[in-house]
């Protein structure tokens, strides 16, 4: 094939290169022979020789392995098994990820292919659905849930829970964080960590392309698939024959990024715990440096980096920099990993205290504590949205740390393990726990924690039990573990008094699937027993009871109950589900009124999530809530959903009778539900029963220490009731809990301050606030009153201006946008902007209120619009009707803002002493003006001056406790 | 007649593509890409820089899971290795091209992929130059082609090269230098067709 010319051609280039550079002008005369076109063809080859340096050198699999591989992009449209690919959402570790749809369940799912040489065989693919199951049963709200781990048209894949937000590494590239924003995620991280660890699990790859920020503030780390289950450290309840399969998993292959990797990762050492807590040193420098630690410029300098040189102090990059987040991230990053962090949970500590030192210092940098609690009358409107989005304030869960001891008879029935062998049997497990705990819960001698607070705890090992205890505030701990196989099922329970470790009472029941029911009531009872509980024969009754006879109607119940709200798309979501299998559950047993019940309270739960304004689907819930009580009278769970339709159907008129009826009902059988408990202090709230009020959240947070609705309901009532030293008690309590997360801290605060008359204050914790935090709207409202109370009308104005929504929810009693461009421009003095606002606000009004039947709110809003238009009669009238259609007398809780806003149409109309007289009656009252309120707000201008209004913003500065 | 099973359909093809039937090829490659793919996959998720994994540890892999499968009709592991090479190469340019055929279309790269998708384009339109300016180098010199296939492609060795070519060690070496100054000259633009 070759010719003959090109074949010497090579032969005197190879020859050539043989010689040194200046013999071979020479050679090449000698050896083409006059051949001129040859001996160019020679030289050029040379000179390319000499100048193609590494060209080609590399095989192409080594600089270009994404070539291998099919495109990405090729996938899109298509199906695997019942997931339909739907667009590439990044490039992990792993692979392309990609976004997904579950068809069957009609939710988003990440969705990754796995290389199919990670699983060769079954047993690797046992491994890693083992590991999915452990880390996904964990329900940890830092980790990534992982839905299903299956194959496809012969190509495996794992499907995980869609997260909206990018990663850390893409927010990175934006540049660093603030060190209290680095903290918040590096806590998230760690708690993510503690827990996986607890559960044997080691991620080994903790990097920030590995954790997800979600814009609602949450962080959520992900590809625990890649972790492996630790091989030391197994926890102390691992069966013997999980613990033997773990042996298989590789030793010492070393994973993970080179930059986040440990110095026993570099030598492919063993890893541990530890080494996460490294990587997480790592991250957390980054975080606040926006540089890496160790550095160099291949990966052996920064092996070498990583084993011998300590990273530069942080105040080299940030010069404020607090010497103790330099401690944390140094002891973190000990080369010796004996003189690491031992555990996540100490690491987490150590985070979390630094964090209460920062706010601490924050408080103190901000003006002292002696101003008080105000609420302007454009607030009083704001304010119904604001209880009504408290409402709808997601249901984090995190742990509580009570400080005084736990009652003797009180009792935290943690999740079971799931010790079957496939996954369906999850929901058994969670079924079973969930029927001794709801069983329990029905002893009025025993204090229960709440489902919803020892979900997280989803782990159950040994270690944590006392701590875990400690932070829900109980002395005794239930756990165990279910295991059903071929109709059989064993459950094994024990009971552990927490303060000493000591098992007090343990038992394993094998019997009959069927005969779970029985084993649950055994369970319960004994338990009661050992606790020496007092239990009466209609308790003993319920708890023997079974629920229905219908095994698969009950394994739909189960199912639904399963479900929280995290492990879906949304609250929506997952409450749709939850009523269709509820559903499906009374169509086989129409006689299953707890499932009618549940069905019941999951219809209002879409009524309430969605804005609570559909009051067909209120009637709905009732309706279901009213068949259960036809089978079962006496159904607490029934009552309490009904007791709910009653207060939101009579939100407006304030007839709370029949409310208090069902409660009671609700209450008999379910002495420990705190959502009972919080109810009942909604309605002691707005009937005069202030202290009742209070009392009753505190029971209620007591039985849901991490629930969000009850902390913040009670923060809110001890605002409203002016006691500002125990609303700060329970502010701190509740962040070091982790129940309040990131900037919302920062804006209880701010708003905290700003009824203490303390606008540079709020306005400095605002500032700590991302502008875009804006989950909800008294964000915005927060930022507003503050520009408006600091006369910054300017940014009063750019603030509704950037307000995502502009304050227009009009449905849910407040005023459109205009009116607070109306107050702005009023308190100006630009008379014609003020009016041509009221005017436009008011047309909006009555446009958007139509033919709706018109309420005390609706008057109230009106009013204010009529007085800024300078109409005297009709807004007195209407400010007249709204206090009459919902007076003090009648409504404790909005009474007074309606007397607010009359005050304020008084002061507007010219009518001062009438105004003055209004405002005596609510400046020290629970819902009254805040301090601040009175002092700065521009509406009350018209009142400045007088002694009279100076005593009466005096009087409300007294009132404060 | 049952239909023969994947590995004995390996067996015959590779067979055929020993004693020259051109065809055996074609159909060899859907029977060992998915294969080869898997080991890539492998291979990506625990490329990371400082690792020393080189191509033929993963041809190993494929070899020894094929030589399973195939109850070892290959005459030797390099013998493989050319195959594979082939193969690899036949995969590689069909995935760049795609990739090539995606910006030519203009279809935006999504978003997440933006870095990873300009090196992987930039590297597409460099292999499919590679390949083109390889065919015009075999046009004329089989030999010099099928080494730099064997050792880019491929990653084997000269001696392995040598083995499956049954040719001196030395004049792999002397074809490798010279087909690499050659194609780096074509591809730097220079006329090197015409002798």
């Amino acid at each position: 094939m070759q010719s003959e010319r090109w074949q010497s051609c090579t032969e005197i280039f190879s020859a050539a290169l043989e010689r040194p550079h200046n013999a071979r002008a020479a050679f090449l005369e000698r050896s083409c022979n006059g051949d001129d076109a040859l001996r160019r063809k020679v030289e050029l080859l040379l000179k390319y020789h000499d100048t193609s340096g590494d060209f080609i050198k590399s095989p192409a699999f080594e600089v270009a392995p994404e070539l291998l591989v099919a495109d990405p992009e090729a996938l899109i449209g298509q199906h695997l098994g019942c997931y339909r690919v739907d667009a590439v959402a990044g490039m992990g570790g792993m692979g392309v990820i990609y976004l997904a749809r579950d068809e069957r369940l009609g939710r988003k799912v990440a969705l990754k292919l796995l290389p199919r040489s990670m699983v060769a065989n079954e047993a690797e693919l046992q491994r890693l659905k083992r590991e999915a199951r452990t880390t996904s049963a964990l329900n940890h709200p830092n980790i990534v849930t992982i839905h299903d781990i299956g194959e496809a048209d012969s190509t495996y894949y794992v499907a995980t829970e869609f997260i909206e937000g990018e990663t850390l590494r893409q927010h990175l590239a934006r540049g660093q964080l603030l060190v209290s924003e680095g903290v918040d995620v590096a806590i998230q991280v760690a708690s993510a960590l503690a827990a996986a660890h607890d559960a044997g699990i080691v991620h080994r790859d903790i990097k920030p392309e590995n954790i997800m920020l979600r814009p609602d503030g949450y962080v959520k780390v992900l590809d625990f698939g890649i972790a492996k289950l630790a091989e030391q450290e197994l926890p102390a309840t691992m069966p013997r024959d999980e613990a033997l399969l773990l042996g298989e998993t590789n030793l010492g292959l070393i994973l993970g990024t080179v930059r986040y990797m440990s110095p026993e990762q570099t030598c492919a050492a063993q890893v541990d715990k530890r080494t996460d807590i490294w990587s997480l040193g790592v991250v957390l420098y980054e975080m606040v440096t926006g540089h890496v630690p160790f550095t160099g410029d291949t990966p052996a300098e920064v092996m070498s980096a990583i084993l011998e040189k300590e990273p530069p102090p942080l105040t080299s990059y940030v010069a404020r920099a607090p010497a103790e987040l330099h401690q944390i991230v140094s002891k973190a990053l000990r080369k010796d990993r004996g003189q690491r962090y031992g555990s996540a949970h100490e690491l987490l500590d150590a985070l979390k205290n630094f964090r209460r030192k920062l706010e601490a210092e924050l408080e103190r940098a901000a003006a002292p504590l002696w101003l008080r609690w105000a609420r302007s009358p454009i607030a009083l409107m704001l304010l119904l949205l604001v209880s009504a989005l408290a409402l709808a304030l997601p249901f984090y869960r995190h742990r509580n740390l009570p400080t005084s001891l736990p009652p003797e008879k009180s009792i935290a029935v943690l999740p079971f393990e799931n010790l079957s062998k496939d996954e369906e049997n999850a929901f058994f497990a969670g079924g079973v726990q969930d029927e001794i705990l709801t069983n329990l819960a029905k002893v009025a001698d025993l204090k229960v924690i709440s489902r919803a607070s020892v979900m997280q705890y989803r782990s159950g090992t040994e270690r944590n039990l006392r701590e875990i205890a400690k932070a829900l505030g109980v002395s005794h701990v239930v756990e165990g573990s279910v295991q059903r196989a071929g109709g059989r099922v064993r459950v094994n329970a024990q009971l552990i008094d927490a303060r000493s470790d000591r098992h007090l009472w343990a038992e394993k029941y094998e019997r009959d699937a069927a005969d779970v029911f029985a084993i649950q009531s055994e369970i319960a009872q004994q338990i009661a027993g050992q606790l020496r509980a007092r239990l009466s024969a209609a308790e003993k009754a319920a708890i023997a009871e079974r629920p229905t006879a219908d095994v698969v109607a009950y394994a739909l119940y189960t199912e639904a109950k399963g479900i929280e709200w995290y492990d879906w798309e949304g609250v929506d979501r997952s409450t749709e589900r939850k009523v269709k299998l509820l559903e499906k559950a009374v169509q086989r047993d129409p006689n299953f009124a707890l499932a009618y019940a549940y069905l019941a309270n999951a219809q209002f739960d879409i009524f309430h999530s969605a804005g609570g304004s559909d009051l067909r689907q209120l009637e709905l819930a009732k309706q279901t809530a009213e068949t259960a009580l036809r089978l079962r009278p006496d159904l607490g769970e029934a009552h309490l959903v009904l007791a709910e339709c009653y207060y939101y159907a009579n939100l407006e008129t304030g007839d709370f009778d029949r409310v208090r009826d069902e409660l009671v009902m609700a209450r008999r059988t379910l002495p420990n539900d705190s959502e009972a408990t919080s109810l009942a202090a909604k309605v002691d709230k707005r009937q005069h029963r202030w202290e009742d009020a209070l009392a009753n959240l505190r029971r209620a947070s007591e039985l849901d220490p991490t629930g969000v609705e009850v902390t913040y309901t009670r923060r809110r009532t001890l605002l409203e009731m002016r006691r500002y030293r125990e609303w700060e008690q329970a502010l701190a309590r509740d962040v070091e809990s982790g129940a309040i997360k990131g900037p919302r801290t920062q804006l209880y605060l701010a708003d905290f301050k700003l009824a203490q008359g303390d606008p540079l204050a709020a306005q400095a914790f605002l500032a700590q606030v991302p502008l875009e935090f804006s989950a909800f709207e008294w964000v915005w409202r927060i930022r507003f009153e503050v520009a408006l109370y600091l006369r910054d009308y300017d940014g009063a104005n750019q603030v509704i201006a950037a307000t995502p929504a502009k304050f227009a929810h009009v449905h849910s009693g407040q005023p459109p946008e205009s009116w607070a461009d109306g107050q702005v421009a009023r308190a100006r003095g630009d008379k014609q902007k003020a009016l041509a606002a009221f005017a436009g606000a008011r047309k909006e009004m009555q446009a958007n209120w139509g033919d709706k039947p018109k309420g005390a709110q609706y008057f109230a809003i009106i009013a204010g619009l009529d007085a800024g238009l300078g109409r005297k009669e009709d807004a007195i009238g209407e400010a007249l009707r709204a206090v009459e259609l919902m007076p003090i007398a009648k409504d404790s809780y909005w009474g007074p803002r309606f007397v607010m806003n009359l005050a304020l149409v008084y002061a507007w109309t010219g009518e001062r002493a009438r105004a003055l007289e209004e405002l005596e009656k609510v400046a020290t009252i629970p819902n009254g003006p805040t301090y601040g309120d009175l002092k700065l707000n521009p509406c009350w201008d018209d009142l400045r001056g007088d002694p009279r209004f100076d005593k009466i913003v005096a009087a409300a500065k007294a009132a404060s406790r | 007649m049952t239909p023969a099973s994947p590995e004995q359909q390996v067996t015959q093809l590779l067979c055929g593509w020993r004693n020259g039937d051109p065809g055996a090829l074609e159909k060899l490659i859907p029977l060992i890409q998915p294969e080869l793919q898997r080991l890539a996959h492998r291979y990506m998720s625990r490329e990371r820089p400082g690792h020393t994994l080189q191509t033929t540890a993963l041809l190993d892999d494929a070899y020894l899971k094929l030589a399973d499968k195939t109850h070892a009709q290959w005459e030797n592991r390099a013998h493989f290795f050319a195959v594979a090479a082939q193969l690899m190469r036949r995969i590689m340019v069909d995935h760049a091209r795609q990739r090539q055929a995606l910006k030519r279309g203009g279809e935006a790269i999504r978003v997440t992929l933006d870095e990873c998708a300009a090196v992987t384009q930039t590297r597409a339109a460099e292999l499919l130059a590679l390949d083109e300016a390889l065919e015009k180098l075999a046009a004329f010199d089989q030999r010099k082609a099928k080494v730099v296939e064997m050792r880019y492609f491929g990653g084997l060795t000269m001696e392995e090269i040598a083995d499956v070519l049954k040719i001196h060690v030395n004049t792999v070496t002397r074809d490798w230098t010279a087909a690499r100054a050659w194609l780096f000259a074509a591809l730097s633009g220079e006329e090197m067709d015409a002798i």
